[in-house]
């Protein structure tokens, strides 16, 4: 442990954790910080005495799952303590019949994933990436292609276990899949990066595993988010995503080689349900659009692409209507993005990439800048900047602010008084 | 944090004649004289909502048409201190439309335009005050519905399904009102004006929309509404199974859903409500001597359907049914439908009155809890009949009964908690789509500790710091084990006219 952080605080927070801390790798750095100390509670109560002592001495603290997402929010105000996850993990109770379950925050995604796939339930949590914790993905709400399917990770959301600030261990919703008793808690701690309250365990809704599932690619060109729209409102298509070419190589190489050569865009969908039904729109996806079956694999290599970064480069994503999103890409791509997008609900990821003469000049940044908000302006899109070279980080608030700041900052001081949770990282640097 | 119900406007109210003059006198310079009530008589119909016992007189009723006027009028109640209170078609069942505290009402009654209908982007821009069924009639047209079909849908309004969270027989598949809200324009408490959420289901920082949805018009007054409409389905079958008992029902419906099928609705309806369906004008042609029948209602694909139809006959042939019926057209649809949606019409052949309470319990549990509910019925001697969400374990029990007797009243309402606290200790919750209004509020501390509630009026206060906003509802007071009390809530007060 180094000299900053004061023997005594280190010695409250091993005495409220009941176990010593843990040195962060001092390599790889946590937001923009380097983190002194992490402490590792193995639950609620530890993990409220560890709060309780951090809020007294107004001693700001990052909270960490597996850290495989630190690239989403701004820079973390200077922090020199963290809280990790990793020992709230498990499977409290499965109800196999009902498809709920009931996780520990620290609960790794794949393994869990795994272990419902075995009872014939999928987890509807599709985020960007591989690896990842339950309460990671809660705290970010990030949604990978198959959102189309599973809707936003709030839906998946029956009850949260959640201590804030100040140490208060708080319950919302419950294990039933209906429910209106009380105001919807569960909605504030979902993707609001861990700045309201520390999630600590959740209840989940799973979905029945389909009959079939059937994965295709087409090379498509033109108007390529109607194609993928049309595409989208198939009744069975869950997953699906349209690609610039170009960045296949990079992100997601598994997917192999174009169906047809010289478009520049590839379109992948996963259609699934009844088998009937599945088939019905394999065929018509192939008859309309040339689709040939895709790897297995496809939907795990468009998450990979969706966290590319280049050495030198932005990473942007928008939301936008789907009757704006095509003139969002032909804006963009005319602005010298590559992107990939997901048709309905529409979101359109932006890669620019810095040429090696541009480096790190600012000007070459301004103009990605310009770009970005010509986008918003023109396609009334909100855009989220998930990635900056390391030089840049932190110039512009990377969810690009709120209409409703004042509300957002007032119940930020409700929930964190002292503001000590994941400082700066929040939409508006709350 | 939050200030109990009217203890702000107690301080800030005048008292002087004149000042209660110039108040409302603003208020009908806002709206216009025929829009603004003070007569007793027009405020009467203003003093509950489905819940009709213990109502309250509101100080004025006023019917804006604009967000405009409802910014004009919430600024000019805060000017004179006076707390306030939005007000859809007053359909609800828990009495979150009660004017506690004096309270003005603020109708949304008059703002009943569709603003905008989008098919290609499939969202629609509604005022509050449009009722729930004339959006889907009106997205017809472009092959799109609004999913959330509350029973009471030919009336209610799609401002109250956003201040309830309404869900209906169709929530299995489609989610309930918070699952197909897009944005919110909402008139704060302080009569500032904020837009939640976005069209694009993409708005960024903390899901203050997802807080309001089912806030019971306690975050403020909702002046413009953008929702997401589904695509109709290409086919849909109604089936009629049924069976000698509810809990041979309910198996079915666990094994339904255990199997991965996921019908639009799952709605069991017991023996009593099919005696009283069938001697009433709602009559669906049931077995008189069912125990129980299940309303399932399978849509999607038409080539995916009659595989599913299949599944489900085998299915039902292995939990004891006696008889499945498949709708051969509309009409014969819309008569399996009756036993369901004309079931609490019905009811009022048992009894003058009718108890409508609602819980939730894990589906898994459905079977048990079912019976421990009626055994409670039959304890308190009461006409107990179950009409239910089966396939959200969404439980109604009713209770049929005769408010002119107190003591009947007393055993209704001693009745109601006890189901509550089953519900809660088989892992349930006390509401599932009626809200917690006044009826529930005092039982919050069934499922929720001090820390729990305490967040929730955190959420609050950051919207309404002074609690001037439909005050009373959601969160118990202090006082809540007095007015627990049946007759220190005021039931025993309620005229029958």
């Amino acid at each position: 442990m180094k000299q900053m952080l004061s023997a005594d605080l280190k010695s409250r927070l091993e005495d409220a954790s009941d176990s010593p801390l843990r040195l962060h790798d001092p390599s790889r750095g946590y937001a923009g910080v380097s983190l002194e100390g992490v402490a590792e509670p193995a639950d609620a109560g530890a993990l409220s005495r560890v709060l309780k002592v951090l809020d007294e001495q107004r001693s700001p603290v990052a909270i960490l799952g597996s850290e495989s997402r630190s690239w989403l929010g701004n820079p973390l105000k200077p922090t020199r303590m963290g809280i990790s996850t990793a020992r709230l993990s498990g499977i409290d109770e499965f109800d196999e019949a009902d498809g709920v379950i009931r996780v520990g925050a620290g609960t790794a995604l794949d393994k869990l994933a795994e272990r419902t796939a075995r009872s014939g339930w999928w987890l509807p949590i599709d985020s960007p990436g591989r690896g990842g914790t339950v309460g990671g993905a809660l705290a970010t709400a990030l949604c990978g292609p198959r959102r189309r399917g599973f809707g936003p990770v709030r839906d998946s959301v029956l009850g949260l276990d959640t201590v804030l600030a100040q140490g208060a261990h708080v319950r919302c919703g419950a294990r039933v899949v209906k429910n209106v008793t009380g105001y919807d808690m569960a909605k504030l701690y979902v993707g609001s990066l861990g700045t309201l309250g520390v999630i600590e365990r959740a209840w989940l809704r799973l979905r029945a595993a389909p009959e079939s599932a059937l994965i295709f690619q087409a090379s498509i060109e033109g108007a390529v988010h109607a194609e993928g729209l049309a595409v989208a409102r198939r009744a069975t298509t869950r997953a699906i995503a349209v690609v610039d070419e170009s960045l296949i190589p990079f992100g997601a190489p598994h997917l192999g080689r174009p169906p047809r050569l010289g478009k520049r865009h590839r379109l992948i969908v996963e259609f699934a349900g009844d088998a009937p039904a599945v088939d019905q729109d394999g065929n018509w996806v192939a008859d309309e659009l040339g689709a040939e079956p895709a790897p297995a694999d496809a939907i795990e290599s468009l998450r990979d692409l969706q966290i590319l970064e280049f050495p030198i480069g932005v990473r942007v994503r928008f939301h936008t209507r789907p009757s704006q999103a095509e003139q969002a890409r032909m804006l963009l791509e005319r602005g010298g993005a590559r992107c990939l997008i997901c048709p309905e609900p529409s979101v359109l990821t932006a890669w620019f990439e810095a040429g090696l003469d541009e480096g790190e000049d600012p000007w070459w940044l301004d103009q990605v800048f310009a770009v970005v908000d010509e986008v918003r302006a023109a396609s009334s899109a909100e855009a989220i900047i998930e990635a900056l070279p390391d030089w840049a980080r932190g110039r512009r608030d990377a969810f690009g602010g709120s209409p409703v700041l004042g509300l957002m900052r007032d119940l930020k001081e409700r929930f964190d008084p002292n503001g000590i949770l994941n400082p700066g990282r929040f939409v508006g640097r709350l | 944090m939050v200030n109990e119900a009217g203890s702000w406007i107690s301080q800030r109210r005048t008292s002087s004649r004149s000042s209660e003059d110039g108040w409302i006198e603003a208020l009908r310079r806002i709206v216009g004289p025929d829009a603004c009530l003070t007569s007793k008589a027009e405020l009467y119909a203003y003093g509950c909502d489905g819940l009709t016992l213990d109502p309250h007189q509101p100080s004025v009723v006023v019917l804006p048409q604009s967000t405009e006027e409802v910014v004009q009028v919430v600024r000019a109640c805060r000017a004179a201190g006076r707390s306030f209170l939005p007000r859809g078609a007053g359909t609800g069942l828990s009495g979150g439309a009660h004017p506690l505290a004096d309270a003005a009402v603020i109708s949304c009654a008059r703002m009943t335009k569709i603003l905008n209908l989008d098919p290609r982007d499939r969202l629609a821009t509604v005022q509050p005050g449009v009722v729930n069924a004339d959006l889907s009639v009106a997205a017809r047209a472009e092959g799109l519905f609004y999913a959330p079909d509350p029973s009471s849908q030919q009336a209610c309004t799609i401002g109250g399904n956003v201040a309830e969270n309404s869900g209906g027989p169709h929530t299995l598949k489609y989610g309930t009102t918070t699952n197909h809200i897009l944005a919110l324009e909402l008139v704060l408490p302080d009569g500032g004006l904020v837009q939640l959420g976005s069209a694009t289901g993409g708005a960024t920082g903390y899901d203050l929309l997802g807080a309001c949805v089912g806030s019971e018009g306690t975050t403020g007054i909702v002046t413009e509404i953008t929702v997401r409409l589904e695509p109709l389905p290409e086919a849909v079958e109604t089936l009629l199974v049924v069976f000698g008992g509810v809990p041979d029902a309910c198996r079915l419906v666990g094994r339904i859903i255990r199997g991965g099928l996921v019908p639009a609705a799952l709605e069991v309806v017991d023996r009593r409500t099919v005696e009283a369906v069938e001697a009433s004008v709602y009559r669906a042609g049931l077995p008189q001597d069912a125990g129980a029948v299940l309303i399932l209602e399978l849509d999607g694909p038409a080539c995916a359907l009659p595989a599913q139809i299949e599944r489900i006959r085998a299915l039902a042939a292995e939990t004891g049914a006696s008889e499945i019926r498949v709708a051969t057209d509309e009409a014969e649809r819309a008569r399996f439908w009756r036993a369901r949606k004309g079931a609490f019409g019905a009811m009022g052949r048992l009894a003058p009155d009718l108890y409508v309470h609602d819980a939730v319990v894990p589906r898994g549990r459905l079977p048990e809890i079912l019976e421990e509910i009626c055994a409670i019925g039959d304890r308190y001697n009461l006409k107990l009949s179950n009409v239910f969400h089966a396939g959200d374990g969404n439980l109604h029990p009713n209770i049929s009964f005769d408010r002119r007797d107190p003591e009947e009243l007393e055993r209704v309402v001693a009745a109601g908690r006890e189901i509550l606290e089953v519900c809660v200790a088989a892992g349930g919750v006390l509401t599932g789509e009626h809200g917690v209004g006044t009826e529930k509020r005092d039982y919050m501390g069934m499922l929720f500790g001090p820390d729990d509630l305490d967040a929730m009026k955190r959420l609050r206060a950051t919207f309404d710091p002074q609690g001037v906003c439909n005050p009373g509802k959601i969160i118990p007071s202090t006082r809540a084990c007095i007015e627990s009390n049946p007759k220190a809530r005021g039931y025993d007060r309620v005229p029958f006219t």
